[in-house]
């Protein structure tokens, strides 16, 4: 089975040709294939991905290709397994803001939970001692709540700060 | 009219026409259609959606991005955007981090605390990380006599006190007052209501405070009686060595009102507890689950 290849297409219409065993890392890829009784020579479309996106997650899967399978979702093994970002996925991750992003939501999206462990930890490492106008600056986004709306929801999270 | 008549003569009967003659309208519209969508997904292949003031994040972005969240990083995170606060505001969101950090209670009450509102379930969960998360833990010195000065209570009104024995083989009292800003503007009430009738709480043992009081926690080997103060404003307040220089010596006064503060100091309205072993001041989040 190794060697042998699937094409897959972005919602941008580029087609990639990646072996099975690396888009299986995919649990949606792997249910496709194998539930739905998929061929080989079918083309799966991927209408959540864009080419640019799906580029970068072949790059992940490929160097992961190897991994010894993540125990089953489970919150108890996520903690143990999310502290900690490899030298090559920190590496992986120095993209902008935006790509980050779509990552999160393409490896969401395709079931990759490795994947999505690694790009999740990372922006939470982000937020991390910023403060909220910092974190908005970072990821260029507008404040939309009101004085009054930020005071309160400060006060209601009060719990949380070390005072 | 003679070019009407023309074109009308010219063309064939309509049974006359092969299936190609007829121009197909509709399906003619349709491609154009599915084209301008090609055109338009290869123009936006892009979710987040960049617009003027900055990017707008999908809502399940942030459900994803709130599941790696650090409980000290709630508030920062609750304060990005709306969208963040709300998924901050749900049921979900706690149950999961009560699952994360609190793995063999949430097997045992996750069924249960889906069921309850989201007050109870949040303030469960808060609680709960206070016990468990070893950073929350750190933060409250369990090791210092005097954990906390009391003198930021100064100007608070004293809205409850209750004394307890301790069960210990010395003889340890329990005192506790429970204190609250005026100037403050008051949580929900509600929130305290139905927390108050919540099965979870009342099954676990859980004391319940006020989300805008202070609890101060005294223990001392003295038993005293304390008036009723309860209603009063708390207008001096002082910590010294104890009669017999080994301990702490908490001396408060209580008036009606804040304008009357030099007078009190003549009144009887004073609490002494002498020695204090041991002083506390809670929050409702870092209170231990029983207050009896």
């Amino acid at each position: 089975m190794a060697g042998h290849k699937i094409k897959l297409q972005s919602n941008d219409g580029d087609i990639f040709d990646v072996e099975v065993e690396i888009a299986k890392l995919s649990i949606t890829i792997k249910t496709m294939l194998e539930d739905l009784s998929m061929n080989e020579e079918e083309i799966i479309p991927l209408p959540n991905i864009n080419s640019a996106i799906f580029k970068k997650v072949i790059q992940w899967t490929t160097h992961h290709k190897d991994d010894p399978p993540l125990p089953p979702e489970d919150d108890e093994n996520r903690e143990k397994n999310t502290n900690d970002i490899s030298s090559w996925d920190q590496e992986f991750l120095k993209v902008d803001q935006g790509t980050l992003f779509e990552l999160i939501l393409a490896a969401n999206y395709l079931d990759i939970k490795g994947l999505l462990d690694v790009t999740c930890t990372s922006v939470a490492n982000m937020i991390k001692g910023k403060t909220s106008e910092e974190i908005r600056q970072t990821f260029n986004i507008k404040n939309d709540f009101t004085p009054q709306e930020e005071e309160q929801i400060k006060k209601e999270n009060e719990w949380c700060e070390n005072k | 009219m003679t070019y009407l008549s023309k074109t009308i003569t010219d063309e064939p009967d309509w049974y006359d026409k092969d299936l190609s003659d007829f121009d197909d309208l509709q399906s003619s519209d349709e491609d154009a259609v599915v084209e301008k969508q090609l055109i338009h997904s290869k123009q936006k292949t892009s979710i987040i959606e960049n617009n003027y003031h900055g990017k707008d994040y999908p809502f399940d972005l942030w459900y994803l991005i709130a599941m790696y969240i650090a409980p000290e990083d709630i508030g920062r995170f609750a304060l990005i955007c709306h969208k963040t606060n709300q998924i901050i505001n749900s049921v979900s969101f706690w149950i999961s981090l009560f699952r994360k950090y609190n793995k063999i209670e949430a097997k045992r009450l996750t069924r249960l605390l889906v069921r309850e509102h989201l007050s109870i379930v949040r303030t469960y969960v808060i609680k709960s990380l206070y016990q468990t998360y070893p950073l929350f833990q750190e933060r409250f010195d369990k090791t210092n006599v005097i954990q906390k000065e009391p003198h930021f209570l100064l100007s608070s009104r004293c809205v409850r006190i209750w004394y307890s024995k301790r069960p210990t083989q010395r003889d340890l009292y329990n005192y506790y007052f429970e204190f609250r800003f005026d100037n403050i503007q008051q949580s929900k009430q509600q929130d305290i209501q139905i927390q108050a009738i919540s099965s979870i709480f009342q099954a676990n043992n859980q004391s319940i405070i006020d989300k805008d009081s202070y609890v101060l926690h005294l223990i001392s080997s003295n038993f005293v009686l304390i008036g009723p103060y309860m209603g009063m404003i708390l207008s001096q307040i002082t910590l010294n060595v104890s009669s017999d220089y080994r301990y702490h010596k908490l001396k408060m006064w209580f008036d009606s009102s804040r304008s009357c503060s030099q007078k009190s100091k003549y009144n009887n309205s004073v609490v002494i507890i002498d020695p204090i072993l041991c002083l506390r001041i809670y929050k409702w989040y870092n209170s231990p689950a029983n207050l009896d």
